[in-house]
């Protein structure tokens, strides 16, 4: 083929194909289904793909069961942690909506007063509790007391478990396992928090002021 | 007495199989169809759009460049229409047509013109495209996000950041015939793994692209791939999940070989190839990047010249 014709069969397809690419733009764009299959819930310590179908289809859950708050448009859910726990009945949201505490355990089973964690107890909601680290201490353990890692792992291991999900008990690399990821990724922020002595910079009870759910 | 002749030689390529370059343009493309068409198939007109926006607007842009620098028009080799080609198969369907063009740009003229056009471009024009496009706006090429309005019929998450994020065991349960037949989200035309090899294997016998370079690519990334998996097995994920996800394909057969950022001689193809493969599973692995193959191509394309210096004698006393 001569190189008058290559110029030629070249430009038609790029009519062709602006003409094409254009009309599928403009015409023929995917539209968002009404009811959505996967959602995106943007976090600051990672992102979380929500699988909206498979909690609606195959899993059955109704709608109004997350979508029970809020302006009635179903914009705003219950957390995920709202159904994700162990047994509502033993386990109580801590320190955020994402930790999981065996209240009953601890008072009951291991005989904490309610002075020994509400230091100001209040009658209506108990008052705000002690951080758990004030007891469990990192890298320090014995036959009556968790160490720290010990201790926030239970929260975690306990609902894998119930629900028999991985990672349990013996899978720590599913968890643990982009940590120099994780540490590359914490050193962005951190460093910088530090610099300015302002805003988390990972020290005790830091963790939930960016890591939302 | 000195012969003062002086002969003027051009630098590589210099592989030649006897064809026009529009051959050669026309027979990458054809390839890449085998897996731009189910792509299509699979995401529809969406991803029909992003392939023509691309392929004409990459055309457009050398046009525009060749009519700006006052120089012939080169569209008729058809290596701007392969550009498009090669930049939209990395792109998710999704892709806004604002990026697509930007992308284009990138390649046709950043990637290539401004160096002196076809075979002087020092990196794939494609693949520093989209690493610019990555760099400026991750968030397109986040694949879960992209692609949430699609229903699919096998688990709609990225392989390799279930790889990264959750460890080996997370994608224990994903077949590898699964992810051969394309059963996987990706770019448009880098997940249907069987039209890729076709495709690959096809230009090999027609001499289009160097088999070394595939082979050694892939090598590289089972040899990298095995290593991490023996010494972690539940950290990392094995040698076949690294061969049929991410640009691991695309990357050996179509965009590794690529003549002007590729060595010309059988060692230097090799060590390029082995390095690529390498360094992509070491990127993927212990990087902080999802998937390692663009920027590893990015760099055996920067090592390139130094590899050419491998070369056999020249005949004759004295040179």
């Amino acid at each position: 083929m001569s190189s008058k014709n290559e110029l030629k069969l070249v430009s038609v397809l790029a009519i062709i194909c602006l003409a094409v690419g254009v009309f599928c733009y403009s015409s023929l764009s995917a539209k968002s289904p009404d009811v959505p299959i996967r959602l995106m819930f943007e976090n600051l310590g990672g992102n979380v793909l929500f699988d909206h179908q498979t909690h609606a289809a195959a899993y059955g859950v109704e709608c109004r069961k997350c979508h029970h708050a809020g302006d009635g448009t179903g914009a705003e859910t219950d957390a995920c942690g709202s159904c994700h726990q162990a047994e509502p009945s033993e386990m109580v949201t801590a320190f955020g909506d994402n930790a999981s505490f065996d209240h009953d355990m601890h008072s009951y089973d291991l005989g904490l007063t309610c002075n020994d964690c509400h230091h100001n107890y209040y009658e209506e909601d108990g008052g705000a509790p002690q951080p758990c680290s004030d007891c469990h201490l990192p890298g320090v353990e014995d036959d009556f007391m968790l160490g720290r890692a010990q201790a926030f792992h239970k929260q975690c291991i306990g609902c894998h478990d119930n629900f028999g999900v991985a990672p349990g008990e013996n899978d720590c690399a599913t968890c643990h396992t982009p940590r120099k990821r994780t540490d590359a990724f914490h050193q962005q922020c951190i460093d910088c928090h530090e610099d300015f002595g302002a805003g988390p910079a990972g020290g005790e009870g830091d963790c939930k002021q960016c890591h939302g759910f | 007495m000195h012969n003062t002749l002086k002969l003027t030689v051009s630098h590589a390529p210099f592989w030649h199989n006897g064809s026009r370059i529009s051959s050669k343009s026309s027979n990458i493309f054809l390839a890449s169809l085998l897996a731009v068409v189910p792509g299509c198939l699979q995401y529809g007109p969406a991803a029909v759009g992003v392939v023509t926006l691309s392929i004409a607007t990459a055309i457009l842009w050398e046009l525009a460049f060749n009519f700006i620098s006052r120089r012939p028009f080169s569209i008729g080799d058809g290596n701007a229409a392969v550009i498009g080609m090669m930049l939209a198969m990395m792109l998710p369907a999704t892709t806004p047509w604002w990026a697509v063009v930007t992308g284009t740009f990138f390649a046709v003229v950043i990637g290539k013109e401004i160096f002196g056009g076809i075979g002087a471009n020092p990196f794939n024009p494609a693949v520093l495209a989209v690493t610019i496009l990555m760099v400026s706006w991750s968030g397109l090429f986040d694949f879960n996000a992209a692609l949430l309005n699609y229903d699919f019929d096998f688990m709609a998450v990225y392989p390799l950041v279930l790889s990264k994020s959750f460890g080996a065991g997370a994608v224990d349960s994903l077949s590898l015939a699964d992810l051969l037949m394309g059963k996987q989200i990706g770019g448009i035309g880098a997940t249907f793994g069987l039209g890729l090899i076709v495709g690959g294997v096809y230009l090999m016998l027609r001499g289009y692209i160097r088999w070394e370079i595939s082979i050694a690519f892939l090598a590289g990334i089972l040899v990298a791939a095995l290593g991490f998996s023996v010494a972690n097995p539940t950290q990392y994920a094995g040698p076949g999940f690294h061969l049929f996800t991410g640009y691991t394909l695309l990357g050996a057969f179509f965009l590794a070989t690529e003549d002007a950022s590729s060595p010309v001689n059988f060692i230097p193809m090799i060590i390029y190839g082995l390095i690529g493969g390498i360094l992509t599973v070491m990127i993927r692995n212990i990087g902080v990047h999802i998937d390692g193959v663009l920027y590893a191509i990015l760099i055996i394309n920067l090592v390139n010249p130094l590899l050419d210096k491998i070369r056999p004698k020249a005949i004759g006393k004295g040179v």
